[in-house]
């Protein structure tokens, strides 16, 4: 009798111990690429596009009005995993190399003794030199194709390892991504005999979206004989929306597949996406600038108890917010480099109503070009703090050479967004109007204003720029966003680059 | 400063003789004129009726500097670097003048300084071999010794060099001992002892090569900052605090004691805690103690030891980490930066709490010669 109480005793005590490695819960992050607000039905989009979705948003936190930090995915999802601004952690496209002094998210959970793994269908995540920037801290690291199917047995083979220590899992799902069409069509016209039938819906040279911008969508100056129609345009949207409803279909089997093992009891599940895309909206296809239908993205929290299910917020919350929200919520210590805010306080009612009134929002160019700046302060930081060599030239003489004049600091547009207005500074207009993507693509010029004010709540498209109509708005937000701009660039944060190696964008 | 101000020196911004120094151009560093606004240990007393007075070496603690607010008299004696043989007589002459006064006496010396060389010259006392090596000491020698040091972070010096120093080093500080008791025999004697707290202490230690360096202000590793603090009360109460305690402590330790009444502004000043309750043991865990070097053309680096025995080194410049575990390793030689990543991490996040309440722009320290403190300036320097 004796002996069996103290056995039972020392059974217990063993147990505790294997508790307390597992104190802190599980953390999964699905980053969905090319998903916006406006194509989700859990955000209220006219297709059933994401059922599983709509389930998850009954047993978690809905985040209305989610805004990405920038508008593609290098630097989106590096600001989601840095809490940082592209302007401040360096990543302003696919180029650019973080320092080895910030750390990830990742990076952080190995310090605390998370396992880490990253898998799915998201090609510019295994991009060298953007690979080098996320696959920190990881102890797998697997990437596939955008047409690739993810193999969920590797990861719950993962999952199912080490049960007692804490996980990370990270999943970058691209099915949504161009070439649109991969899976078989479930929306709109199913019997679409149109141009565009039978064609590879992608963009590279010889694809449609290139040939699409060489035509020029709605214009009536098109330069070939053969026009496009909105049914033809519809037709795009409709296998788009087929390929979100496929891939949300897969999420749907994975946190089914997830509960099965019980493993998500223990865990904080974040779905959010890191740029949506567009159809022609704004006079263009794919992702490209940060208006609302690429920068306001679906973001959705499951907490382990199923604390606070089925609450919905209103306030903006942005991409470097989700950092510090996860190390609150596992009881980290917040890195100090770290720009955004945890939501935790907001979730739990203890927030301001003007939590996040403002938030910033930052448009690097594809071609990130480096030049002197006008200001001061930042010109002198320049010299001191670093100096680049690319193609065996300083950047400056570099940049000369390709005969493209001196712009300010880092190419880059500049949003302010409150839930009804943004401001869009164009600092880049010189540079856009001559020699952007966009022109090359479209053989067209392009007249732009210096700034865009939108009127978010009665033109939601942001179909007129109102900036004459509403001088007290726009002053306002325009001194807030001025001394944003002048504080990052007083940071003289030069981007690293080096060139990717694949032949990408 | 900061143990007359229970401020950072990036508060008190007294963190360098000159706010600017450059050819055509050398602005002195007044903290009466950077910090109008802060009150001095001096300036309290002063308000509360006590009459005040200093008798220093002059030099890093110079009138010039703003060091004399709140002290009737303030006396940096002629020559730079002086001992207690310049300041202790003239403190002795005011004592007996003073007798029937309540008074706070500042009482310093180099004499303990690598510009200070005894005027009887160095009998060796401490010097237990016989050295061959080709050092001779004095301050000319030791100031090549650091300016090479600084130029090239480690020195070319053996064993016996470095035990020569020390030695020297040694004698020094048996010197001033010496005249510090000679002081105490006098103050006894006008019969002070009864009712004066005296508190003995030192504002920074220095380096004979422990890191590769000599003299002080490039780093910020013990030999620097672990430095002794006595306090002696008339009731003769004796023990010892070994949890940690910081210099800004000390401001509200005296005001603890005497019982000041503190105004808001002053208790709002005040980043440190009085040590009567550590002192008393009610308190049982020491403090976190942050601490600061800007120094010349070479560096910006800021550290936290925590109270449980670990030092965080970061150096802005070069973004530079470095921890080190000072209960196995005193010596502060092993970075365990790699191997303790997280409690790198909690104390890296701890101490930029710190630098972030300081209210200092971080991306200027990443700036040599660049005085963040001192704002605008920082980027005039910029330009060579």
């Amino acid at each position: 009798m004796f002996l069996g109480i103290f056995l039972v005793i020392v059974v217990i005590f063993y147990f505790k111990r294997g508790q307390q490695n597992k104190e802190r819960p599980n953390l999964i992050l699905i980053s969905i690429d090319c998903l916006g607000s406006n194509h989700a039905s859990s955000y209220g989009y006219y297709r059933e596009t994401t059922p599983s979705m709509d389930n998850f948003a009954k047993e978690g936190i809905l985040f209305k009005n989610y805004i990405s930090q920038s508008y593609f995915t290098p630097t989106s999802e590096m600001s989601v995993h840095t809490g940082m601004y592209p302007s401040s952690n360096g990543v302003l496209g696919f180029d650019t190399v973080l320092s080895k002094n910030i750390l990830t998210l990742s990076e952080i959970l190995k310090i605390y003794n998370y396992r880490n793994a990253a898998f799915g269908n998201s090609p510019e995540f295994a991009l060298f030199p953007l690979k080098e920037n996320f696959n920190r801290g990881f102890d797998v690291y697997d990437f596939v194709d955008y047409t690739s199917p993810i193999n969920q047995e590797n990861i719950f083979s993962f999952l199912a390892e080490k049960k007692e220590i804490p996980f990370f899992l990270w999943l970058g799902i691209g099915s949504n991504h161009l070439p649109y069409g991969k899976s078989s069509q479930k929306f709109g016209d199913l019997n679409y005999e149109g141009p565009l039938k039978g064609k590879k819906l992608d963009w590279w040279k010889g694809g449609v979206i290139h040939w699409i911008y060489s035509n020029i969508l709605y214009s009536p100056d098109i330069k070939n004989k053969i026009s496009l129609n909105e049914k033809d345009i519809q037709y795009i949207i409709d296998r788009y929306d087929s390929d979100v409803l496929s891939t949300d279909e897969w999420l749907g089997n994975f946190l089914k597949q997830l509960k099965k093992t019980g493993l998500d009891k223990n865990t904080i599940i974040i779905i959010q996406s890191e740029h949506g895309e567009a159809f022609g909206e704004k006079g263009y296809i794919a992702h490209y600038d940060i208006f609302d239908n690429i920068i306001k993205t679906p973001l959705l929290i499951k907490l382990p108890s199923l604390n606070k299910k089925g609450l919905i917020i209103d306030n903006q919350t942005q991409g470097i917010d989700l950092l510090p929200t996860i190390l609150d919520l596992l009881d980290i210590p917040k890195a100090h480099q770290i720009e955004g805010n945890s939501l935790v306080p907001l979730i739990n009612g203890q927030a301001s109503d003007n939590f996040n009134e403002y938030i910033f929002i930052e448009r690097p160019l594809k071609s990130v070009i480096i030049s002197s700046s006008d200001n001061d302060i930042a010109k002198k930081r320049q010299i001191i703090l670093q100096s680049i060599i690319i193609k065996g030239q300083l950047v400056e003489d570099y940049i000369k050479s390709l005969g493209i004049e001196f712009f300010l600091i880092n190419l880059k547009d500049t949003a302010i967004r409150t839930n009804d207005w943004k401001l869009i500074y164009r600092k880049s207009k010189n540079y856009e109007e001559k020699y952007s993507w966009w022109v090359k693509m479209s053989g067209l010029e392009k007249k732009m204003a210096d700034y865009e004010l939108y009127d978010l709540k009665t033109d939601p498209g942001e179909k007129e720029n109102v900036i004459d109509r509403y001088p007290d708005v726009a002053n306002e937000l325009r001194t807030k966003l001025d001394f944003f701009i002048k504080k990052q660039e007083n940071k003289g944060i030069i981007p690293q680059i080096k060139k990717t190696v694949q032949g990408y964008f | 400063m900061s143990y007359f101000t229970s401020l950072y020196p990036s508060e008190h911004k007294l963190i360098n003789k000159f706010i600017k120094f450059s050819k055509e151009e050398k602005i002195i560093s007044n903290f009466k004129e950077i910090s109008p606004d802060v009150e001095t240990l001096a300036s309290v007393f002063k308000k509360n009726g006590y009459v005040t007075a200093a008798f220093t070496g002059d030099a890093g603690v110079g009138a010039q500097f703003g060091y004399d607010k709140g002290f009737d008299v303030y006396i940096d004696s002629s020559k730079p670097f002086g001992g207690f043989e310049t300041s202790i007589p003239p403190a002795l002459e005011w004592l007996k003048n003073n007798k029937d006064q309540k008074f706070f006496l500042f009482l310093h010396s180099y004499g303990i300084h690598g510009q200070y060389d005894p005027p009887e010259g160095y009998s060796k006392k401490f010097l237990d071999f016989d050295y061959t090596g080709p050092l001779k000491g004095g301050k000319e020698e030791q100031g090549k010794l650091r300016e090479e040091g600084l130029a090239s972070g480690k020195l070319n010096l053996t064993e016996e060099d470095y035990k020569f120093w020390k030695a020297l080093y040694d004698e020094k500080i048996f010197n001033s001992d010496k005249k510090i008791g000679e002081f105490l025999e006098e103050f006894k004697k006008l019969g002070f002892e009864k009712n004066t707290i005296i508190i003995f202490l030192s504002d920074h230690g220095t380096e004979i090569g422990e890191h590769g360096r000599f003299d002080h202000g490039f780093t910020l590793y013990d030999e620097l900052i672990n430095v002794p603090l006595i306090l002696k009360f008339p009731s003769n109460v004796s023990g010892i605090v070994r949890e940690q305690t910081r210099a800004i402590d000390l401001m509200p330790t005296i005001f603890d004691v005497v019982g000041f009444k503190i105004d808001e502004k002053i208790k709002n000043q005040m980043r440190g805690k009085s040590l009567i309750p550590l002192m008393m043991g009610e308190e049982k865990i020491g403090r976190d103690a942050f601490s600061e070097t800007d120094y010349r053309d070479y560096t910006h680096k800021k550290s936290l030891r925590t109270a449980n025995g670990w030092k965080f080194i970061y150096t802005f410049e070069s973004e530079e980490k470095e921890l080190y575990n000072i209960n196995d390793d005193p010596g502060e030689i092993n970075n365990l930066i790699e191997k303790e990543p997280r409690i790198a991490y909690e104390i890296e996040q701890k101490l930029f709490d710190y630098v972030k309440s300081t209210g200092q722009n971080i991306i200027d320290l990443k700036i040599v010669g660049c005085l963040p403190v001192y704002g605008e300036i920082c980027t005039e320097k910029l330009i060579k």
